[in-house]
């Protein structure tokens, strides 16, 4: 084509073009990313052949060949045992093959190939699998070979362990009071030692077809075997509970478990907004009942009060969910704390609550319907304004509104003989005991109350400081640098012994605070420090622009800040804030140093010590490393979420 | 909007500027302002860069603190009183030549932020007044955009409709086409004539010497801290007094 000249013509536009196909799609992106140089076609076929390996060990080990029944490791060690046994069987066979091999004739050689069996030969041979059967290879010749006889002996001494194992299971029965089928069958089906006896018998006699059948005696236990002789999540199952409650009394773990779907209430409608009403509604009512539920089975409520607890609960929840995000914040901010620490600690009701009497009931009945007719009428306002009629929500709310009105005032129930409303019931079934936190909290519950409190704290305690270290008045600033720097600068088990020695001698006489609470703030003034400047960081990364647009406009310090200041200086260190997080979290693992049984401890310091478990360090370390993992995994997406949320257009 | 009665007697000032010296460190920026600006005035500073345009204006509304001298605003005395720094503020708006939009809030709310957290101001009252404010300013239709997805000069005009819906008395602008493509400094040059000829007290600071000429009922010629000349735009350009004055007018309007 000529030159083109569009001048004095009208111009008009070229029509785009597609690009060359060798540049898009997946044959590209495979070419230009795994296979651009020499070096990558080196490098991804060795680095896929590593990972693949990798992943199919883990696997294999931690899901396919893992166990999870029995009462104690011997499952797992019967397992190992008797998968050892189609090793021998292995061995056994390969010798005979290559014993009757009409490829060597020497004894010699031979013998070069009885001794190379345990390198690429038996790699070879194993794996092929190829092999007649041991009728046909028991020859003299073969009974007399050293490493036969010695995989033979061998063979014995392991069907002793495994005699030993089983002896030992039947005599530690099951918890579960019934053994896993398949490891039944093994402890039952099988006398070994007479069954080591027959092999004996078979092999002095040099009879193949008794061998045969003496060895098959065992393929459903070689089986069994095979199959359960990766990871023992047997640990994992039996002290589930210490895992995630520690040492707290089995009869009162529900508390926690209550507390905890407190928590996932109020982090489902705060950390996942956005989502349809009826989404939302849902996942509240459905936490609210679980709610309902732990707390009734927990304090063993039947009838009349389980559907009281039911209705207040789910109603409550629905309830809660209607507020808008601000409020629901604020609630959960302010209530979430108190009530853990009631719940988890110290639940009897103060004497003043209890309203034996009937019109204490009508009292407490009234008061639950306003606070209901003032959340109906809040929510039927709404609908007015916006001309959005909800039926499910009217629905709810009116359920929840008679329902609480029957069971409040109606219902009765038989308590040891005595007619009880029951509300009256309810309240009875409130007064529970204190549990001690020191030496009983443990677990999953140690280190999230230690975790999720460092994250609660660090950040405004981080914001404070931050907007300290830039302050105008020099007091302000050098206090927030000396704190920041100094703190920053120890290690956190040095905070945490100073938390756990120092702590109690500025004390007065006879005050004492639990370790916990003692390694609590150690952790969060820690957290504090580095979140300060993870969002100092932020702050500069603000144009100056930004706070003299918000004084020109007659903002206050406190309001800039709050509105335009900390919006985007938090935006924008996410990545950083969140890395602060979970550096916290993981670091939660010193506590077992300061004599708390966080995750870690339990594992390493309670289970892993008893005889029951030893030598599962494999499974109890993988499984504390994956919870970890997960946790930390979904922090780190959440943030990712987070912030394409908080994106608004391109920012300069 | 023509801006409300005025609190005190019309005749009297709404800005006095006496005496006024401003030092950063040792380096002496201003030097012995004395400027009073009549309510409805519009008035044009000019001068070249570093000339200390920027430091007085923004000393108006507190953006900095002057060491010596008074500024009254509006007969308030800006003193390091806080009170008497966020009353001026209230009651003067100013817009940036980087704009200082809030990137992470609306269009909308950038406008109503103010209105109702320092004017005490119900919601809905705000977002009606910033609807009014953006059709003024001929954007009503991106109010629920972010800054971000806007062009420069929708952007100045967004900042110029936040500072309306202050209600200020006076307006300072600071460079606000500076930042501009030149084909938007006309919209939001347009914008600012609008505001001048609804009567709004204006002290701009602006090399857009076509602006001067139309709008300024006086431009200020400032140099190394210090107003050298004023005038009335006309005498001010054909007849300038002092050499500065007309070495710098030759330099910027060569053309
Ligand atoms: N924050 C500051 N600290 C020190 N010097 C400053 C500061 N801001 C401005 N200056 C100096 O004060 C002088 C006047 O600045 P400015 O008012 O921005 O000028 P103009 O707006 O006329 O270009 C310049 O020499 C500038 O370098
Ligand atoms: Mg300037």
């Amino acid at each position: 084509m000529a030159d083109q000249d569009k001048t004095g013509a009208n111009f008009v536009p070229t029509p785009p073009r597609d690009a060359p196909v060798n540049t898009v799609g997946m044959g590209a992106m495979i070419k230009k990313n795994l296979f651009a140089g020499p070096v990558s076609w080196v490098a991804t076929p060795v680095l896929l052949f590593i990972i693949v390996s990798v992943l199919w060990h883990v696997f294999s080990w931690g899901l396919l060949r893992a166990t999870n029944h029995g009462a104690s490791n011997r499952t797992c060690h019967l397992a190992e045992r008797t998968s050892l046994l189609s090793q021998h069987e292995i061995t056994i066979l390969m010798a005979d093959k290559l014993l009757l091999s009409k490829s060597y004739q020497s004894q010699d050689q031979r013998q070069f190939w009885v001794d190379s069996q345990s390198t690429w030969g038996r790699f070879a041979l194993g794996t092929l699998g190829f092999g007649p059967s041991y009728g046909e290879l028991l020859t003299a010749e073969i009974m007399g070979n050293r490493e036969v006889s010695r995989a033979l002996s061998q063979r014995a001494e392991i069907l002793a362990t495994i005699n030993k194992d089983i002896e030992f299971i039947e005599r530690n029965p099951d918890p579960d009071a019934t053994l896993h089928p398949g490891l039944a069958n093994v402890v039952a089906g099988k006398d070994l030692l007479a069954g080591r006896e027959a092999l004996k018998a078979a092999v002095t006699a040099q009879d193949p077809v008794a061998f045969e059948a003496a060895r098959s005696e065992f393929d459903d236990m070689v089986h069994w075997g095979e199959a359960h002789n990766g990871a023992c999540w047997t640990v994992v199952k039996r002290r589930w509970q210490q895992f995630m409650y520690g040492f707290y009394p089995k009869e009162q773990v529900w508390r926690v478990a209550t507390t905890a779907l407190l928590l996932l209430l109020g982090g489902l409608s705060l950390l996942w907004p956005g989502r349809s009403s009826a989404s939302r509604s849902l996942s509240a009512a459905v936490v609210g009942g679980l709610i309902g539920y732990t707390v009734s089975s927990g304090v063993g409520l039947a009838s009349g009060g389980l559907l009281l607890a039911l209705a207040l609960s789910v109603g409550l929840a629905l309830l809660y969910e209607q507020l808008d995000v601000g409020k629901r914040g604020l609630i959960f901010f302010l209530g979430f704390p108190l009530v853990a620490i009631w719940l988890l600690i110290r639940f009897s009701l103060p004497q003043a609550i209890t309203l034996p009497s009937t019109w204490g009931q009508w009292v407490f009945g009234l008061i639950m319907m306003a606070i209901w007719a003032l959340f109906f009428w809040q929510s039927w306002q709404r609908q007015t304004q916006s001309h959005s009629f909800k039926p499910i929500t009217n629905l709810v709310y009116l359920a929840v509104g008679v329902l609480t009105f029957y069971v409040f005032l109606t219902v009765r129930v038989d308590v040891d003989g005595q007619q009880l409303s029951s509300f009256q019931e309810l309240l009875g079934r409130l007064r529970l005991s204190d549990v001690e936190v020191d030496n009983v909290w443990g677990g999953l519950l140690a280190t999230a109350v230690t975790g999720l409190t460092g994250i609660a704290v660090s950040l405004p305690l981080g914001v404070i400081l931050a907007l300290g270290r830039r302050s105008d008045l020099p007091i302000v600033s050098t206090f927030s640098t000396g704190f920041i720097e100094f703190v920053r600068g120890v290690p956190l088990i040095t905070i945490l012994f100073m938390a756990s020695v120092l702590l109690p001698l500025f004390l007065p006489e006879g005050v004492t605070i639990n370790k916990l609470f003692r390694a609590l703030v150690g952790v969060s003034l820690f957290a504090s420090a580095y979140m300060a400047e993870v969002i100092r960081g932020g702050l500069q990364g603000l144009s100056k622009g930004q706070t003299e647009g918000a004084d020109s406009l007659g903002l206050s310090y406190w309001q800039t800040q709050r509105f335009i200041i900390l919006p985007q200086a938090l935006k924008i260190s996410i990545p950083g804030i969140v890395n602060t997080f979970i550096g916290l979290y993981k670091d939660t693992t010193l506590l077992s140093i300061i004599g708390i049984f966080d995750l870690l401890g339990v594992g390493s310091r309670s289970v892993l010590p008893s005889l029951e478990w030893a030598r599962l360090e494999a499974e109890v370390y993988a499984f504390i490393a994956l919870f970890f993992f997960v946790s930390c995994f979904f922090m780190s997406r959440y943030s990712q979420h987070l912030e394409r949320r908080l994106a608004t257009g391109h920012e300069h | 909007m023509s801006s409300e009665a005025p609190a005190l007697n019309d005749q009297e000032p709404i800005i006095t500027i006496s005496g006024m010296n401003k030092w950063y460190g040792n380096f002496h920026v201003l030097k012995d302002i004395n400027l009073s600006v009549a309510r409805q005035e519009k008035i044009v500073i000019a001068g070249p860069s570093g000339s200390g345009k920027s430091t007085l204006i923004r000393c108006i509304n507190a953006l900095e603190e002057h060491q010596e001298g008074s500024i009254v605003v509006d007969g308030v005395q800006l003193t390091d009183n806080l009170k008497n720094i966020e009353a001026i503020r209230k009651e003067v708006g100013m817009v940036f030549q980087q704009f200082n939009l809030f990137p992470h809030l609306t269009v909308l709310e950038n406008c109503t932020l103010a209105p109702i957290w320092v004017r005490k101001m119900p919601k809905k009252e705000a977002e009606e007044i910033a609807m009014h404010f953006l059709s003024k300013v001929r954007i009503p239709e991106q109010a629920s955009k972010y800054p971000g997805q806007l062009s420069g000069g929708q952007q100045q005009r967004v900042a110029i409709a936040r500072s309306l819906c202050m209600r200020p008395r006076v307006m300072l602008f600071d460079e606000p086409t500076s930042a501009l493509d030149p084909e938007m400094i006309k919209e939001v040059l347009d914008t600012m004539i609008d505001l001048a000829n609804e009567g709004m007290t204006m002290l701009v600071v602006t090399h857009e010497m076509g602006f001067a000429r139309q709008v300024a009922d006086r431009v200020i010629f400032m140099d190394a801290g210090e107003i050298v000349e004023q005038n009335n735009p006309e005498d001010f350009f054909h007849n300038p007094q002092n050499e500065r004055t007309k070495e710098f007018l030759s330099q910027i309007l060569r053309d």
